[in-house]
């Protein structure tokens, strides 16, 4: 399994084991082969031309490829060399939110040069340096080593491979262990994949016009993206289903796609995102990264079945501003730090209730940590028809119930509630009998009249306090028993 | 409870199974004969021995087993209670999920002729699922292998002559610096 060992092995010629039974593996037809070699990375993939006649050039038209720096770390290179093994170094992706700004431009994503040629300082002013200085501390010979093979071979694999017929692209970029301009040098990749993705490899740069792009899947770790290649994902990839940005560092304004279905964003920055429209759109997850700059985003998916969201108030200062999603099912909305900010602060950080109607059609909503102010000072009527299940995690109740009755009196047809981890008003306890209602609350429930009977509480809390909590859901409804209200006590 | 629909599945050496239609169409195969109306006297699977159906069947009973328990859990919430147990629909939803992906990796412990045979029966039926679970296992056994180890795990033949692989290799070099 390891390299020097798998060398010396490679020098014998050796035989089939056992004089070889029928070679069941390679009589299966290639789009069997095909789906099996879409699992692995693409390196290994591209290897097994050498195995024997029936496989010399099953990889070109491998449907899936996924290339992924993490196959050139040295701990797992090459086992046919004699690599210096050994400095796997710090190679841990960097997931963190590191906003690594640069002086990048974009405006060259057109640009017909070499990979390299793209760097300019020109476009935007860099308010951040820490990127190429934390890129050379790793900057030791095993990772400039890893990134050259890395570089010849994804730049081979885009010019060899049949790209135009590839379902599903998965290009990873380490952060840390690649040189700086590594991003750039992948971006000139998949732009030239992108642009000349037409079928016939041999000679790509006839016909320069964009023909449509049978890709379907599209991930992408660590790149960085700009408006040429949004453009490109709406006028090119007319098939595109599923895109998928890691870390990626984006001068994107607005992401467009007639086809997409599922658009899944984590960890990226954003310099001035202003717009999702994407009318297809069946799933979409934004989760962590930041928006630069201080515009809006506007999100227009009238189509959306399952939405999360899951991002820093300060970090999106301007705002996400969401159309009606009438198909929503599900919704998971984590604003972190909304608890604690102020509104001033992020359009985020205060009155959430326009984007609690956006998504009032769900049957299933999740909603983390917001603070008392979610609902802001006077928040109209608003009816959550087909909510069925409704958790409210690390939530901030202490307004005198306001948001709980909010959602109890909007929704009829709830079934479960779940409260977990939230913050609860303290009561002033008496021996006997009910907590004491101030005014505030008994108006927030008087009223209140849960219409439906077979309403499921969950109370999971390590304050044993929030048994109060019963006594005051059991006193504002008549309907409620108490043997639908459970409470679990965590520590 | 009403009993579940059942249809009789008939292998390539005239083994017949009864299994439920959930299960049975699992098989976007079997589900076109079944919407098809070719049901009567069982389904011919002419292509399917009765070793490999039954375990193609083991697995479309789990999965059809955990979708069903997985919707009706989600339909009407357990019935919950004062006990202060931490059980909830959602917890069991999981449970299933870990059940399943287990269930998964152990069906798949087989010898490569078994793994084949299930491959080729997963494809012919299109269970899309159980086929790439086995290829994902196929995948698994190359995967970090060198190519003259993967030879030897599967048997293959190096029919290049020595020139022809020099040939292969310098050609794709690049993949194998």
């Amino acid at each position: 399994m390891e390299p020097a060992e798998a060398a010396r092995k490679r020098a014998r010629p050796s035989r089939p084991r056992g004089g070889g039974g029928p070679d069941r593996l390679s009589a299966l037809p290639d789009c069997l082969l095909h789906v099996i070699m879409s699992s692995l990375k693409a390196r290994q993939a591209v290897r097994t031309c050498v195995l024997s006649r029936r496989w010399r050039d099953l990889w070109r038209s491998v449907p899936c490829l996924d290339v992924d720096i993490d196959e050139f770390r040295a701990n797992t290179a090459a086992p046919d060399f004699d690599h210096d093994a050994g400095s796997g170094g710090n190679s841990i992706p960097d997931s963190s939110d590191d906003s690594s700004s640069s002086d990048y431009s974009s405006s060259s994503w057109d640009s017909d040069g070499c990979s390299s040629s793209d760097y300019s300082s020109s476009s935007w002013e860099s308010d951040d340096s820490s990127d190429s200085s934390s890129s050379s501390d790793d900057d030791d010979d095993g990772n400039s080593k890893e990134w050259e093979e890395f570089e010849d071979f994804t730049a081979n694999l885009m010019s060899r491979c049949n790209i135009a017929e590839l379902d599903s692209f998965r290009l990873h970029i380490g952060s840390r262990r690649a040189p700086p301009f590594c991003r750039l040098q992948a971006r000139g990749w998949l732009r030239r994949a992108m642009k000349y993705c037409n079928p016939d490899p041999a000679s790509p740069r006839k016909g320069l016009s964009p023909s449509p792009w049978r890709l379907k899947r599209l991930h992408l770790c660590h790149m960085f993206l700009g408006d040429g290649f949004a453009k490109h994902v709406s006028s090119v990839c007319r098939n595109l289903e599923d895109l998928e940005l890691h870390d990626c560092n984006c001068q994107i304004q607005s992401v467009t796609s007639d086809s997409l279905k599922t658009l899944v964003l984590k960890n990226c920055s954003w310099h001035n995102l202003s717009e999702i429209a994407l009318p297809t759109l069946k799933t979409l997850v934004i989760d962590g990264g930041r928006n630069i700059s201080h515009c809006v985003l506007v999100i227009l998916t009238p189509a959306v079945a399952s939405l999360h969201l899951a991002v820093r108030v300060d970090h999106f200062y301007g705002g996400i501003s969401t159309n009606q999603m009438p198909s929503l099912v599900k919704a998971s909305i984590h604003l972190q730090g909304h608890r604690y900010s102020l509104p001033e602060s992020s359009k985020l950080g205060g009155d959430q209730f326009k984007l609690l109607c956006s998504i009032s059609n769900a049957t299933s909503l999740e909603l983390s940590g917001v603070g008392k102010r979610v609902l802001g000072k006077k928040p109209t009527f608003q009816e959550f028809m087909n909510l069925r299940n409704l958790l409210l995690d690390e939530c901030d109740l202490k307004n005198d119930f306001r948001t709980l009755g909010f959602f109890l009196q909007s929704s009829p047809n709830l079934e479960k509630l779940t409260l977990r981890h939230c913050k609860f008003p303290n009561y002033p306890k008496k021996k006997k009998g009910e907590p004491k209602l101030n005014k505030t609350s008994s108006s927030e429930f008087r009223g209140l009249d849960f219409m439906c009977e077979n309403l499921k509480v969950e109370i999971i809390s390590s304050n044993s306090d929030a048994r109060e909590l019963v006594k005051v859901l059991l006193h504002a409804s008549g309907n409620l028993s108490r043997k639908n209200i459970k409470f679990t006590k965590v520590n | 409870m009403a009993s579940p629909a059942m249809v009789t599945l008939i292998s390539s050496d005239d083994a017949r199974f009864e299994v439920t239609e959930a299960a049975a169409t699992m098989s976007q195969t079997i589900r076109h004969m079944i919407e098809d109306g070719c049901t009567d006297g069982g389904i011919p699977l002419p292509n399917v021995p009765a070793r490999t159906l039954a375990k193609v069947l083991e697995y479309c009973n789990k999965h059809a087993a955990a979708t069903a328990a997985e919707s009706s859990a989600a339909g009407g919430a357990a019935a919950g209670s004062d006990s202060g147990s931490s059980s909830s629909a959602d917890s069991a939803g999981k449970d299933d999920g870990v059940d399943l992906a287990s269930f998964d990796k152990a069906f798949v412990e087989v010898d490569t002729d078994t793994l084949y045979d299930l491959l080729l029966a997963a494809n012919y039926l299109d269970v899309k699922t159980l086929l790439d679970l086995c290829c994902q296992k196929v995948a698994d056994m190359i995967r970090g292998k060198t190519p003259e180890q993967i030879r030897q795990t599967f048997g293959i033949k190096n029919d290049f002559s020595p020139e022809e692989e020099e040939k292969i290799r310098k050609e794709n070099q690049w993949a194998f610096e």
